[in-house]
């Protein structure tokens, strides 16, 4: 039994890895820009998407791998095209009612451009392990889930190198805190504005394909992960990174217990409850700040 | 007769403490300034006053009511009306249209009420219709704006603005008024003019309590000054008095007597 | 006094219009769109008084819309309620839902208001898919009776099964709901809620609770879903948990923003307008054997917000203005 429930606790510490990577995108994005992209899910699709079809074209473990990359600077690229022409023209000009509206017609066309175009039945990514299984201690998992989330938590750390130790990345959390001062101390706050945007949109494509991995790939797998990262980043504080991860792994760690012990079918919704609790008990998240 | 009192009021923002132990009268016949650096503590005060904020400790008492921890919109409806250091007008509303808006009574109904009596004809709809143009013109001509009621508020400049947003806080018939700054940013003229419409509203009988920077008006206007200094209450008087109070002329200029603001 | 008078004249000659419109054109699908139009126009309108009036972005609406059809549906089925009786119920028991969202949505704004309904919008529909012993869950539930017959004579009386005396009620519903929606936003009720949207503290300090009008606006909107989807379930006589989909709000939204947020027409424009443009766009889809409605609605949604912010009908009022305008004024 204990080990029954030490196994449910890992598999959602993995599934949570793949939220985290894909709510530590939009935590960014938020953060720097105040943008809450509603599409930002369709991003992890189209990343998954381009990994499947990178994986037709290179096989086995390497192909796996190198679909991620392609997947990530794929996204990364309409990342920046989206925030360029979308996007930027708003920032100065309306309210956040519009760029929500704008984010919300684009989750619907991007998911519905999919649908078209690759169809509606879902597809998987080939196992390069095919389905093998590895055992560790009390707890065993498939061997591409195990990579998977290894896969995440390396993500996760190049990012946080990026940000802490590169000039970029310091300008990104510079511009996030204050970008009135960042724009005066030399930073090129439209730079930093695309930077920004393409590397929380690779992060999402990257999620993409790991969640795509793990689960199922299909023109509407979009929606559920947008939800979910922003239950997360609600949890872990709008603009935190730690709050990203933290609250990606208490999601997915909540969500499959929540899923085994309480109820199936509304293991979905336990995302939303904890929003709701949230923003009902401590409304700026684990490490948000607090609004004066 | 005292109509507004601070007892022992505090307030501490994470790790700074932005009002400490202030304690205050306001008579309801006189106009009380509050003055001090910036950072001072006079916002702070008006807020905790106005209900914006709440005090960590000491209470505050109006006619012997204790508001202290009430809501905004609660204070307001008990009698107190307030400006802001930045103004908050309604940008897109007109001019009679903000002042209109502060005249819908909201003292007696709540808002599901105020939603019935819209559908309807009743004597309590006081703002719309011929009535409300009629008091919010009268408002708007108190402070010299009624030739631009119909100009939308975003498009007049700065020092009608500051105005519009005293007539429309007129229009809740307060008893005490508290003004931030109501001077800030205009030229000497416009001060002039602000320094006249303050008069005219003491002269209807409305208690004042009014922040500035500006010397030349507050020390005009003022009966009693009260000074504040990162946070404390450092001297309480009239203006002759605090013009040359030692410890206030330190805490302005760091030590040199007298110079004129 | 005389452009009043045309105002009256031609307002009465377009309600004559609607009502004579199905006579003339007997078509049966025809007037199932106009139908539909209707309870569109009245999803949006009310979606309108709290986004557009009350700056408040509400993407549950759907679940209110499904809370009206199935609270109707499952009180005529079970209790032998009468459907005209269901139809202002349904409304009631969406507003009660209304305030118990609204209430923790009064300390949010913008993304967190946001994600918060459509949390909520997700639980209703999952709700509605799992309790099978009283929804049937994804079964939906079938067979609802419709509005009951109004008996004239012995042998006279009046059905509502057909599309033509549908549209007439759903019609009659409509004009009185826009009257009360433009007394609303005209009076004491909508200049403090515009004020509110302006700035909300400079409200407060003049006496706003603006928690309570908030939570006002949220029972209007949501009692006007709520009657919408008592109507559509008495009309359709079929509910599931479809009507709860985020799709729907989806809809609505594009309406509210490609007609005109804010106003009182642009919500009838953009049901109006919407709803003809996806039947028509049906036929397309059926011979180009693809879907493509949902693509038109989003891209549409975006070039709205990005070149025509205040919709179809500020798009005309701006060209009104520039062709009205006096000599000498300025643009």
């Amino acid at each position: 039994m204990e080990s029954l429930f030490l196994q449910q606790v890992l598999n959602g510490l993995i599934v949570g890895s793949v939220y985290s990577l894909i709510a530590i995108g939009l935590t960014m994005i938020f953060g720097v820009m105040k943008i809450a992209n509603f599409a930002h899910g369709d991003f992890s699709m189209l990343g998954a998407y381009f990994a499947l079809y990178a994986t037709a074209l290179m096989t086995g473990l390497l192909g796996w791998v190198g679909s991620m990359v392609v997947a990530a600077i794929g996204v990364g690229i309409i990342g920046y095209f989206v925030e360029r022409y979308l996007f930027r023209p708003l920032l100065s000009r309306w309210t956040d009612i519009d760029i929500i509206m704008l984010s919300i017609g684009l989750f619907i066309v991007l998911e519905n451009l999919a649908q078209l175009i690759f169809g509606a039945t879902p597809k998987m990514i080939t196992d390069p392990f095919h389905s093998e299984s590895v055992n560790l201690f009390f707890f065993s998992t498939s061997v591409i889930r195990l990579l998977s989330f290894l896969f995440a938590i390396i993500s996760i750390a190049l990012l946080q190198v990026f940000l802490t130790r590169t000039k970029m990345g310091v300008a990104i959390r510079a511009t996030s805190q204050n970008s009135n001062a960042s724009l005066l101390m030399g930073v090129n706050i439209n730079f930093i504005y695309s930077l920004t945007f393409m590397v929380g949109s690779a992060l999402a494509g990257l999620g993409g394909v790991l969640y795509g991995t793990i689960f199922a790939i299909f023109p509407t797998m979009g929606a559920m992960p947008t939800l979910k990262a922003f239950a997360i980043t609600i949890l872990g504080g709008m603009g935190s990174i730690r709050g990203a991860i933290f609250g990606g792994f208490i999601l997915g760690v909540a969500e499959t217990l929540g899923g085994n012990y309480v109820s199936m079918e509304y293991k979905n919704s336990i995302g939303f409850v904890i929003v709701i609790l949230v923003l009902l008990i401590i409304p700026q998240g684990l490490f948000g700040k607090k609004e004066t | 007769m005292t109509i507004l009192q601070g007892v022992n009021i505090s307030k501490t923002f994470g790790g700074l403490c932005a009002v400490d132990n202030v304690s205050f009268e306001l008579k309801a016949d006189e106009i009380l300034g509050l003055i001090g650096p910036n950072g001072a503590g006079k916002t702070t005060l008006i807020n905790l006053i106005s209900g914006f904020h709440s005090p960590d400790n000491g209470k505050i008492l109006f006619r012997e009511q204790d508001l202290t921890g009430l809501k905004p919109s609660t204070v307001n409806k008990k009698g107190i009306s307030r400006t802001f250091q930045i103004i908050r007008i309604f940008p897109k509303l007109t001019a009679l249209d903000n002042v209109k808006s502060a005249l819908v009574d909201r003292k007696t109904r709540n808002a599901l009420r105020v939603a019935f009596d819209s559908l309807k004809k009743s004597e309590k709809n006081l703002a719309t219709g011929q009535k409300g143009d009629l008091k919010a013109g009268e408002l708007l001509d108190f402070v010299g704006l009624y030739d631009y009621r119909y100009e939308l508020a975003e498009n007049l400049p700065y020092a009608y603005c500051k105005r519009l947003e005293i007539s429309r806080s007129l229009a809740t018939q307060p008893e005490v008024l508290l003004l931030d700054e109501p001077s800030s940013g205009l030229n000497p003229k416009e001060q002039n003019d602000q320094i006249s419409i303050i008069r005219k509203i003491h002269e209807q009988g409305i208690a004042i309590l009014i922040i500035e920077h500006v010397m030349k008006v507050i020390m005009d206007i003022s009966h009693r000054i009260m000074v504040l200094h990162y946070g404390k209450k450092i001297a309480d008087g009239i203006p002759k008095e605090i013009y040359s109070n030692e410890k206030v002329v330190e805490a302005y200029l760091g030590g040199e007597a007298g110079a004129e603001h | 006094m005389n452009s009043r008078l045309v105002k009256y004249a031609s307002i009465a000659v377009g309600i004559v219009a609607l009502f004579v419109l199905p006579i003339i054109v007997r078509d049966r699908y025809f007037q199932h769109i106009l139908v539909l139009s209707c309870i569109f126009v009245l999803l949006t309108s009310s979606w309108n008084l709290l986004a557009g009036y009350a700056g408040l972005l509400n993407l549950g609406h759907a679940a209110f819309y499904g809370i009206g059809a199935y609270s109707s549906a499952l009180l005529a089925m079970n209790f032998n309620i009468s459907p005209w009786l269901g139809l202002p119920i349904g409304g009631m028991v969406a507003a009660i839902f209304g305030i118990l969202l609204g209430i923790p949505s009064l300390r949010l704004s913008g993304p967190y208001l946001v994600i918060t309904t459509i949390g909520f919008s997700e639980i209703m529909r999952m709700v509605t898919m799992n309790w099978v012993s009283l929804t049937r869950g994804s079964l939906g539930l079938y067979g609802i009776p419709p509005l009951t017959p109004i008996k004239l004579s012995k042998n006279l009386s009046i059905e509502f099964i057909s599309e033509q005396n549908a549209y007439y009620v759903i019609l009659i519903i409509v004009i009185l709901t826009l009257c009360l929606m433009r007394k609303l936003v005209r009076s004491e009720f909508g200049i403090t809620l515009k004020s509110m949207r302006e700035d909300e503290m400079g409200s407060e300090s003049i006496g706003i609770n603006t928690a309570q009008y908030k939570l006002a606006v949220f029972m209007i909107s949501t009692f006007f879903a709520g009657l919408a989807g008592s109507f559509y379930a008495h009309y359709i006589r079929l509910v599931s948990p479809e009507l709860l989909t985020l799709g729907e709000t989806f809809a609505v939204l594009t309406m509210a923003m490609v007609g005109g947020l804010g106003t009182m027409s642009g919500p009838v424009v953009g049901a109006v307008l919407l709803t003809f443009l996806s039947e028509g766009l049906r036929f397309l889809a059926e011979i180009i054997n693809i879907d493509i409605r949902l693509i038109i609605y989003g891209t549409m949604l975006m070039l709205t917000i990005l070149f025509m912010r205040n919709g179809v009908v500020g798009l005309f009022a701006g060209l009104a203005r520039y062709f009205y305008r006096k000599p000498g004024e300025k643009k």
